[in-house]
């Protein structure tokens, strides 16, 4: 019988060969056709643990060198530690709950491989070579990790292996199949390099898999974790942290549930999103990335509720070639790029309440590009940014949003075209609202800028429209170097209230200009029609250019300042009262008194 | 309306741009200008005048060469009798004491009201000076005070204070703050009404009769159900103005006194007198006799409300460095100098030196204002905080163990 069963494995192994040997394969491979196909597809390691539903086949350099047959498709992992042998997968000597992998394991369809807290630390040996190393990958199987702690180890024993070690560890879960992690670490994986592929990155749910991560952190890997093509992941209480490159990644994945994201010093973008459209993410949360904090590329319909990014290196969040997106109650801490970043063709994003704060005076708030289909600010506050929205694209709309200590509010420049301000109100900072020359179609409304030490409005956009609001600034409250049309604003609180360029040609109707030294400064060749309109300052008008007054246009000097005429009146009568006093009291005599005293003036 | 509301902000901004102050500044400065132009006017009372004067000393643990000196000073305005009330523990001033001519009573009873009243009763003049122990008078001191009680209305006189040989910036603010009140507050209360709030302990002189009329409601004094130890002057004070007496502020008649020259000490007495005052104050506004003295009230009114406004000014100046608006800063601090400055002329004019001091001063009355909101928070609570006495059970005790051993064995 034994010598029955001999010639049927040899004969098994023969045809094997012949089978590799028209595939032209390297090595010789010996057992189950499967086995051995597995072995190939899966880049030939030097070992591979190969689970099956009712046995567990062990190859080494392609050769079936044992099998297990664990009686049942579940196999937990203490049960390999177990029976494979510590050259496969064993318990450290005197750390019975420390598991060591030293093989690559596939996992079959129809089979699970659980991995729980009866194995407290799980170190995935990550070899010298691509092949050497290991991981943990199957389609139409389960991978499930509970309260363990994976990590790499070097060959040395060093724990997580170097990033650049070519046999890093990585999990991979394929077409059909489930991975889920339940308060796990998975520390040191991902492969780096040319040869390393997508799902190679450190822990992928790849296209038509699924499964959860709850209450777990990736750290340390190339990638944090990937969902690539994924169905139906849910991620809640998951933290990335430490990746080389990007924290998380979610492209092409459908009906993902995230819910307390967070990525934390990754040395790419925080968390990427690409290439799902219509959906809605909320809670994202990330900080100190040397990337984006957030960043979508070639969205249509995204809705990222309550992001938040602090101190992201390459800004928070960055939409790129975005459709339809809605960015709702942002709160951004920026220190170097863009707090919200919009650009590529045909965007159109609507970035509604957003709470960004810049520091060291960092690039812009919003940035708006050029070459973007349309955008909308809506409510807010931006604060501390050299520019607090900077706008060079256009049919941009910003409404009701506040800005405080920016260098300047906003910023209108490039070739914007149909940007509209309304109801916005800008504190403090140099310059509140900055158009440039090319720029048309601009309209503010409503508009109030308050404290600029330099610029309320400066403007050399032909045609730009201002209704309502009100203007001020440390020198001039309006500055217009290309023609403007003014309606119902009060300009003041400045040294100049409107200055016209050289042949500037402008007109106002019911303004109230107020101002400490000039009302309107009008330069050589510069028109202004006025109507209906107050001047008072000083100097109400001045300049060689010409001020023609329509209807009931009045100009007049400043209100009289009685509070501070009533304060040097209240110090006249303290030096009065002291002098009625002197004199009253010229002829009194120093007090006679013992020579000790000294106070006696 | 938010329209409306928004222009009228506008424009409102503009005056508040060019004024350091503003509508409270201008309050504040209307009520000094009516204390200020009394003050003008007030002149000390000139005649020949004179009753026969005792001189009333409470003493304890007080430095003994500043002790003699004032002796010396009280001897050489020829007064009928130095009355000397020393405590049973203090040996050192009863030593400087037996140097001079003048009359001892050694006392086991703690505190200083006891020693007054034991002081009045022991003098027979018709009028008594009640003097702090470390007090020297001018020479003329007794001739001067004795003139206002020309007038059969008044009961009392202080006179006017100065600190005695100022040394560093505590005491040079406390000679400026005793210029303020001699040349301002006590000299508008003279000339208005001749009812002053209070005649400093350090120099008080009384009509004898009227010491000896209130002498129980003196001792017995409670405020809230508390016995009260301190603030003895401005209770004498207003048992006078209560009774239809008038107090008058003879400022020709000067006397000068040490002062604490290290701020812990300075601030436990600040503490102690802002706790009288409002004491003081509060009672007499709730009380009739208060009616007669209109001008009077109203100055007391005005100190209480400065209290709370004067730290507006410190808060606006706290908001505009946080908004980092330097102008105002500027303006406002400027303000402060130079309208501080105007206010204490009667004291720059005398120290001219002082004028470098109005920064230092008006921070110090930003904290005086805060210590008197202090006080308020805290009248109910008696200690004397600069002497080793306080209050317990009613009685006036002494607090070190030290002196308690003292007493026990008195």
């Amino acid at each position: 019988m034994k010598t029955v069963h001999r010639f049927g494995a040899a004969a098994a192994a023969l045809s094997a060969v012949l089978a590799l040997g028209i595939q032209g394969a390297p090595a010789a491979a010996v057992g189950l056709p499967e086995d051995v196909a597995a072995w190939q597809r899966t880049g030939q390691p030097d070992k591979l643990m190969v689970l099956r539903p009712r046995s567990v086949s062990l190859l080494s350099n392609g050769v079936v060198v044992r099998r297990l047959y664990p009686g049942t498709p579940s196999v937990s992992l203490g049960w390999l530690a177990a029976n494979a042998g510590r050259e496969w997968i064993g318990s450290e000597p005197g750390r019975p709950s420390t598991v060591r992998i030293r093989t690559a394991v596939l996992l079959a369809p129809d089979t699970i491989l659980r991995i729980d807290d009866r194995t407290k630390k799980v170190l995935l040996t990550a070899g010298r070579t691509a092949r050497s190393g290991t991981w943990i990958s199957g389609s139409r199987a389960a991978l499930d990790v509970d309260s363990t702690t994976l990590a790499s180890v070097a060959e040395d024993g060093s724990s997580p292996a170097p990033a650049s070690a070519p046999g890093r560890p990585y999990l991979s879960m394929g077409a059909g199949g489930r991975m889920d992690f339940r308060n796990a670490t998975v520390s040191g994986f991902g492969r780096i390099g040319t040869s390393a592929t997508a799902d190679q990155s450190g822990v992928t749910w790849a296209r038509g898999s699924t499964g959860s991560a709850t209450g777990t952190t990736f750290q340390d890997n190339h990638t944090g974790l990937r969902l690539a093509g994924s169905q139906g992941v849910s991620l809640k209480n998951v933290t990335a942290t430490g990746a080389v490159e990007d924290g998380i990644v979610l492209k092409g994945d459908r009906g993902t549930k995230v819910s307390g994201l967070a990525a934390e010093s990754n040395g790419r973008t925080g968390i990427a999103l690409g290439g799902t459209d219509n959906r809605t993410l909320t809670g994202l949360n990330t900080r100190d990335n040397d990337g984006a904090g957030i960043k979508a590329t070639l969205q249509r319909g995204l809705r990222l509720n309550s992001p938040t990014s602090h101190f992201d290196m390459g800004g928070g969040i960055d939409l790129t070639s975005c459709r339809e997106c809605v960015v709702h109650k942002a709160t951004v801490e920026s220190s170097s790029r863009a707090a919200v970043r919009v650009s590529g063709g045909d965007s159109t994003v609507s970035v509604q309440d957003p709470e960004l704060t810049g520091h060291n005076g960092s690039e812009p708030g919003i940035l708006l590009a050029e070459g973007i289909g349309g955008a909308t600010v809506s409510g807010g506050s931006l604060s501390g940014f050299d520019r607090g929205i900077g706008i060079t694209g256009s049919r941009v709309r910003v409404e009701r949003t506040s800005l405080s200590a920016n260098r300047t509010g906003i910023a209108i420049g490039g070739g914007a075209d149909r940007v509209a301000l309304r109801d916005v109100r800008v504190d403090g900072g140099e310059t509140g609202v900055l158009v440039s020359g090319a720029t048309r179609h601009i309209t503010l409304n409503g508009v109030r800028v308050s404290e600029a030490s330099r610029k309320g409005l400066a403007s050399s956009s032909p045609g730009l429209k201002v209704t309502g609001g009100a203007l001020s600034g440390g020198t001039t409250a309006v500055d217009l170097g290309a023609a403007a049309r003014l309606e119902n604003v009060s300009i003041g609180s400045s040294h100049r209230g409107m200055h016209l360029a050289e042949g500037v040609r402008a007109s106002g109707k019911s303004l109230d200009v107020l101002a400490e030294r000039q009302g309107i400064d009008a330069d050589a060749r510069s028109l202004l029609d006025l109507t209906d309109s107050r001047v008072r300052a000083p100097v109400a008008l001045d300049g060689d250019g010409e001020v023609k007054r329509h209807g009931k246009t009045e100009v007049s000097l400043p209100p009289f300042p009685w509070l501070g005429f009533a304060a040097l009146v209240a110090l006249a009568l303290a030096v009065v009262l002291q002098t009625l006093h002197h004199v009253r009291h010229r002829g009194t005599p120093r007090p006679k008194v013992a020579g000790h005293v000294e106070n006696t003036a | 309306m938010s329209a409306l509301l928004d222009t009228t902000l506008y424009d409102f901004r503009y005056y508040l741009v060019y004024l350091p102050l503003g509508i409270l500044g201008l309050v504040r400065w209307s009520c000094w200008l009516v204390r200020r132009a009394p003050a003008a006017l007030y002149r000390p009372v000139r005649n020949d005048f004179r009753l026969p004067l005792s001189i009333v000393v409470p003493v304890y643990q007080e430095d003994p060469d500043i002790f003699a000196h004032a002796i010396e000073s009280w001897l050489a305005n020829d007064v009928e009798e130095i009355v000397l009330v020393i405590d049973v523990t203090d040996h050192a001033c009863q030593e400087v004491a037996a140097r001079y001519p003048v009359t001892v009573v050694i006392t086991d009873v703690p505190g200083k009201r006891d020693a007054l009243r034991r002081g009045w009763e022991a003098c027979s003049t018709d009028l008594v000076a009640l003097v702090d122990s470390d007090t020297i008078w001018a020479d003329d001191v007794a001739a001067e005070v004795c003139k206002p009680f020309a007038d059969p209305k008044v009961g009392g006189v202080g006179t006017r204070q100065n600190v005695y040989n100022p040394r560093g910036f505590l005491q040079r603010v406390n000679d400026m703050y005793l210029d303020y009140r001699y040349f301002d507050e006590n000299a508008a209360q003279t000339a208005v009404g001749r009812a002053v709030s209070c005649l400093s302990g350090r120099t008080a002189v009384y009509r004898r009769e009227l010491l000896l009329e209130i002498s129980d409601e003196f001792m017995h004094e409670t405020f809230m159900g508390v016995p009260c130890m301190s603030g003895d002057d401005k209770r004498l004070t207003t048992l006078t103005l209560a009774r239809g007496h008038r107090t008058y502020m003879q400022r020709s008649a000067r006397v000068w006194s040490t002062f604490p020259g290290t701020l812990r000490i300075f601030m436990k007495q600040r503490l102690r007198w802002s706790r009288n005052t409002w004491r003081s104050d509060l009672r007499a506004l709730s009380s009739r006799w208060i009616r007669r003295h209109p001008f009077l009230a109203f100055t007391m009114a005005d100190k209480a409300v400065s209290s709370f406004t004067l730290l507006f000014a410190p808060f606006f100046m706290v908001y505009a460095i946080i908004r980092e608006d330097w102008f105002f800063v500027a303006c406002l601090a400027a303000w402060w100098w130079v309208s501080r400055a105007m206010k204490m002329l009667p004291h720059l004019v005398r120290r001219p030196s002082s004028f470098f001091l109005v920064p230092g001063f008006v921070l110090m009355s930003f904290l005086m204002a805060g210590v008197k909101i202090c006080a308020l928070l805290t009248i109910r609570r008696q200690r004397w905080l600069t002497r080793q006495v306080s209050v317990v059970n009613g009685v006036a005790v002494r607090t070190s163990p030290q002196a308690a051993g003292s007493e026990a064995g008195a």
